[in-house]
């Protein structure tokens, strides 16, 4: 029962990471301006070397995660049911703030960050020309998005903790949770590689806004209720 | 609602930009483009002050009449993040 609930922990964990919008979004507008700077070949690079920075990222997130978590657990003795159940309102917060205040008002799918990072995004798009300025642009996409996705990461690393005593099983979890992270991306360089374009990628992200919505919703309670479930 | 000079360079710059990202291919691109910008001079000429809203309506009232993907581009670009 435990393990099923931490690998139903997990799973939801990454489906919410599926369907988080920032970097998606900074990825569109990102590969729009390359496919149209640029030629085929050197704008499906830069955008190879975005999806690189944001891997990297997750990646280092979560490593550096693990090592504090494991830090601090072998000095201090933390209560775990009270972890799960401080994790458990969290996410029942996020759930409802997600549903509330994830997108903006109006016709388009703009996000609750504000609009002078949103333009400084916009910016930093507009002037990159070489990997190294894709591949921070990657970096530094995931960080504005951290408000909803940091106490996801530290549960995904308290569950892998949890589930696995083998330190290279646990380094396969957490490259399966970057992979999955990354699938949105590279679903989109393969259409802008076959010739979508951003018009037709965002008909669909608008179209889809309030079902990204309720299910990323539902999915913040589902996991406070297993988190909680947990704790009984 | 802020009042603005009408950089057509700018504009024109990064039409182009659009164009080629939504696939239209450069030589259609340009004609429908200058010819675009050339309709909205003639719009807004008669206006003593032209607000960024004025101007992106004008534009893309123009676009809409040569190519959907690019005239949604330019209405969404600041709506996607």
């Amino acid at each position: 029962m435990s393990v099923l609930t931490s690998l139903g922990i997990l799973i939801v964990a990454m489906l919410i990471m599926f369907f988080m919008q920032l970097v998606p979004g900074v990825f569109l507008l990102f590969s729009h301006h390359v496919y149209g700077k640029y030629s085929k070949i050197k704008a499906s690079d830069l955008s190879l070397f975005f999806i690189l920075g944001v891997e990297l990222m997750l990646a280092l997130i979560l490593i550096i995660l693990y090592l504090t978590l494991n830090a601090i657990f072998a000095f201090i003795r933390i209560d775990e049911r009270m972890i799960f159940w401080i994790f458990g309102v969290i996410f029942i917060i996020l759930g409802i703030i997600f549903l509330v205040f994830y997108y903006r008002k109006g016709d388009g799918t703009n996000l609750y960050i504000s609009r002078k990072c949103a333009n400084n995004f916009q910016h930093v798009i507009n002037s990159a020309k070489k990997r190294s300025d894709a591949f921070l642009l990657g970096l530094i996409s995931l960080i504005p998005e951290l408000i909803f996705t940091l106490p996801i990461y530290l549960v995904v690393i308290l569950e892998i903790m949890k589930i696995e005593d083998n330190a290279l099983a646990r380094g396969g979890l957490i490259i399966l949770i970057v992979l999955v992270s990354i699938i949105p991306l590279l679903v989109m360089h393969i259409l802008f590689g076959s010739g979508h374009n951003m018009a037709n990628i965002q008909r669909v992200r608008v179209k889809n806004k309030l079902f990204i919505r309720i299910t990323v919703s539902i999915l913040f309670l589902i996991l406070a209720t297993l988190l909680i479930m947990r704790v009984k | 609602m802020a009042t603005v000079d009408f950089d057509e360079s700018l504009l024109k710059k990064q039409l182009k930009i659009d164009a080629k990202a939504v696939g239209i291919p450069i030589g259609a691109a340009d004609i429908f483009i200058t010819k675009t910008i050339e309709d909205t001079k003639k719009t807004l000429k008669s206006k003593k002050i032209i607000t960024q809203n004025d101007l992106e309506r004008a534009v893309l009232r123009e676009l809409k009449k040569y190519n959907a993907d690019l005239a949604y581009v330019f209405n969404n670009r600041d709506k996607i993040i």
